[in-house]
C-alpha cells in the first residue's frame, strides 16, 4: 500500500484514510456532504497525489501521441492542456487523461488505477523517437476548486493567472509549480503539480491563503459527488465499460486517424443518460434500469446530489430507449428516475 | 437522553435505552462512523412488530445502504419522525438520535454494557 506524503498531515486533520487504487487516500476530513458544499460555494484542497503523470520527449513525441491519442495534439501549443482517450483497437478506452504541451515535450496525466495498463500499452506501441518515462512517485498534485479559488491565488501569483485549460509555470511557497486551470468538480479551479518534497509546504500554504475564504481540506467523497453532479465520467463507471462515443464525449473525439477510431460507431447502441429521483432511494452502480419491468439499460453511477437535495444517477440505456421521460431503476428496492440533461448542475 | 455510559448495547452496533415497560433505540457512534454522512432514514410503520436479531429498518448514507437489526423484541410505539428531514443528526448526535419507541414485555438480559460494547468494537477493529 503506498501514502502520499501528504498522508501524516491527513491524519492529523482527522480524515478517515481508505485504500484507493492501492493508495491511502482520505475519503472524509469532516463530512462528505460538507466537503462537496464547500467546494460548491467557496473553495476546498484536494491530496490527488496518487494520480500518474507520465513525461514524453523525442522528437516523435507529438506525432505518436496524435496517433495514440482521441484529441488532437498536432495542434495543441505549449501552454495548453486537452482532454482525450487513450483507446485499444476495439475502441475501448484504457484511460482517459489530460494531454499538456511542454516546452520540450508532453505530460500524461492519467487515473491511479490504470498507471500501470497505460504504460504496459504505451511499451507495446514503442517509437524509435520516443522516450518516456513514469514520474509518478516523484509528483504530488493538489487541487484547489471553488469559486473563491481564483480570489485565494491572485495574490500569490507573480503572472496573471492561466485561462480555462491552460497553465504555466510559476514559484509558490519557494517551490516549482506547475499551476493549471483544469479540474474534476464543474467549479471553477486549479490543479497545481509539484516535486513531491514540496507538497507538504504547499498543501499547507495553501490551507492558510485560503483561511480567509474558509477553504476546507476535501476528500475523495467530495470529490466524487462534485464530479458526478458536474456530469464528468470516471473510468470503470462511464468508460471503460463504454467507450467514449457512448459516454457522449465527440468534443474529445477528433476527427482524425488513431488508434481505435474505427471501431467508434458514429451512432452508438448505447447512450449515456441523466437521471434523477424525488424517491428516497439512491441508484447505486449495476442497478438496473427498466421501462414496464423492461430492464433497458444499467447505472453507471449513482449518489445523493447535496446541491440538489436529490438522488442523481448516470446511466447506460439502448439507444432506440434513450429518450423515455421516467425509467424505473431497480437496485434494492424500485423507483422512479426522471431522465434530466447533464450537467445536473450548470456553473 | 443522557448519558452514553449508561445505555445499553448489542454487538450489532445499536444501543438501548430501557425504560419500565418501554425502550428507545439508536445506532452508536461507531456506526454512525463507519456509515458516513446519513441522507435517509427509513424508519418502519408504528405497530410493526419487531423480533431480536432481525432487520427492521434500514439507513442510507452516501456510501451504502445498511440494515439496522432490532436488539430485542417489542412492538414499535413511536418513530423519530425529525430524523426524517433530518437525517444527519444521526451523524451529529448519534445518542441523542433514536430511532423508534418500542412497547416491551421484557426486560432482555443478554444486553452488553458500555465497556462491554467497547471491547466488542476494539475486537472488531484487529
Amino acid at each position: 500500500m503506498k501514502k502520499t506524503a501528504l498522508y501524516e498531515i491527513h491524519q492529523n486533520l482527522g480524515a478517515k484514510m481508505v485504500d484507493y487504487a492501492g493508495t491511502w487516500m482520505p475519503l472524509q476530513y469532516s463530512s462528505i456532504l460538507a466537503e462537496h458544499e464547500a467546494v460548491r460555494t467557496h473553495a476546498g484542497l484536494f491530496d490527488v497525489s496518487h494520480m500518474g503523470e507520465l513525461m514524453i520527449r523525442g522528437s516523435g513525441a507529438r506525432a505518436w501521441l496524435d496517433h495514440l491519442l482521441s484529441c488532437d495534439v498536432c495542434n495543441l501549443q505549449a501552454g495548453q492542456v486537452r482532454y482525450g482517450l487513450l483507446n485499444r483497437d476495439d475502441g475501448m478506452p484504457i484511460d482517459d487523461l489530460l494531454v499538456y504541451a511542454l516546452n520540450n515535450g508532453f505530460m500524461l496525466v492519467i487515473n491511479a488505477a490504470n498507471i500501470e495498463s497505460v504504460c504496459t500499452w504505451l511499451r507495446a506501441h514503442p517509437d524509435p523517437h520516443v522516450s518516456w518515462e513514469d514520474a509518478s512517485s516523484q509528483t504530488g498534485l493538489i487541487a484547489l476548486q471553488g469559486p473563491d479559488s481564483k480570489a485565494i491565488l491572485e495574490p500569490l501569483v507573480a503572472q496573471p493567472l492561466p485561462r480555462r485549460f491552460r497553465y504555466l509555470r510559476t514559484k509558490l511557497a519557494g517551490h516549482d509549480v506547475l499551476l493549471s486551470r483544469t479540474g474534476y468538480t464543474g467549479e471553477d479551479g486549479f490543479e497545481l503539480y509539484m516535486e513531491t518534497h514540496a507538497l507538504a509546504d504547499l498543501w499547507t500554504f495553501l490551507l492558510n491563503a485560503g483561511r480567509a475564504y474558509a477553504i476546507q481540506p476535501a476528500g475523495l467523497g467530495a470529490r466524487d459527488s462534485l464530479r458526478l453532479e458536474a456530469g464528468m465520467p470516471l473510468y470503470g463507471h462511464e468508460l471503460g465499460p463504454y467507450d467514449g462515443r457512448e459516454a457522449g464525449l465527440d468534443f474529445a473525439i477528433a476527427d482524425k486517424e488513431f488508434i481505435g477510431r474505427n471501431a467508434l460507431a458514429k451512432q452508438p447502441r448505447r447512450v449515456r443518460i441523466g437521471l434523477r429521483s424525488d424517491a428516497r432511494m439512491i441508484a447505486r452502480q449495476g442497478d438496473l434500469v427498466c421501462l414496464s419491468g423492461r430492464v433497458v439499460g444499467t447505472v453507471s453511477s449513482g449518489t445523493y446530489s447535496p446541491t440538489l437535495k436529490c438522488p442523481i444517477a448516470m446511466a447506460y440505456v439502448a439507444s432506440a430507449d434513450a429518450k423515455e421521460a421516467i425509467y424505473e431503476v431497480k437496485g434494492r428496492k424500485t423507483a422512479p428516475f426522471k431522465r434530466v440533461s447533464l450537467p445536473f448542475v450548470k456553473k | 437522553m443522557a448519558d452514553y455510559q449508561k445505555l445499553k448495547y448489542v454487538k450489532t452496533h445499536e444501543w438501548v435505552e430501557l425504560f419500565q415497560d418501554k425502550a428507545r433505540i439508536g445506532i452508536t457512534d461507531h456506526a454512525q462512523s463507519s456509515l458516513g454522512d446519513i441522507v435517509y432514514v427509513n424508519l418502519p410503520d408504528v405497530g410493526t412488530k419487531i423480533h431480536v436479531g432481525e432487520r427492521f429498518m434500514d439507513i442510507e448514507s452516501v456510501k451504502a445502504v445498511s440494515d439496522i437489526y432490532a436488539p430485542l423484541d417489542g412492538v414499535v410505539t413511536a418513530i423519530n419522525e425529525q430524523l426524517l428531514d433530518e437525517p444527519e443528526r444521526i451523524n451529529s448526535e448519534p445518542y441523542e438520535s433514536w430511532l423508534i419507541e418500542l412497547a416491551i414485555d421484557k426486560t432482555p438480559e443478554d444486553l452488553l454494557d458500555y465497556d462491554a460494547y467497547i471491547r466488542v468494537v476494539e475486537e472488531e477493529a484487529d
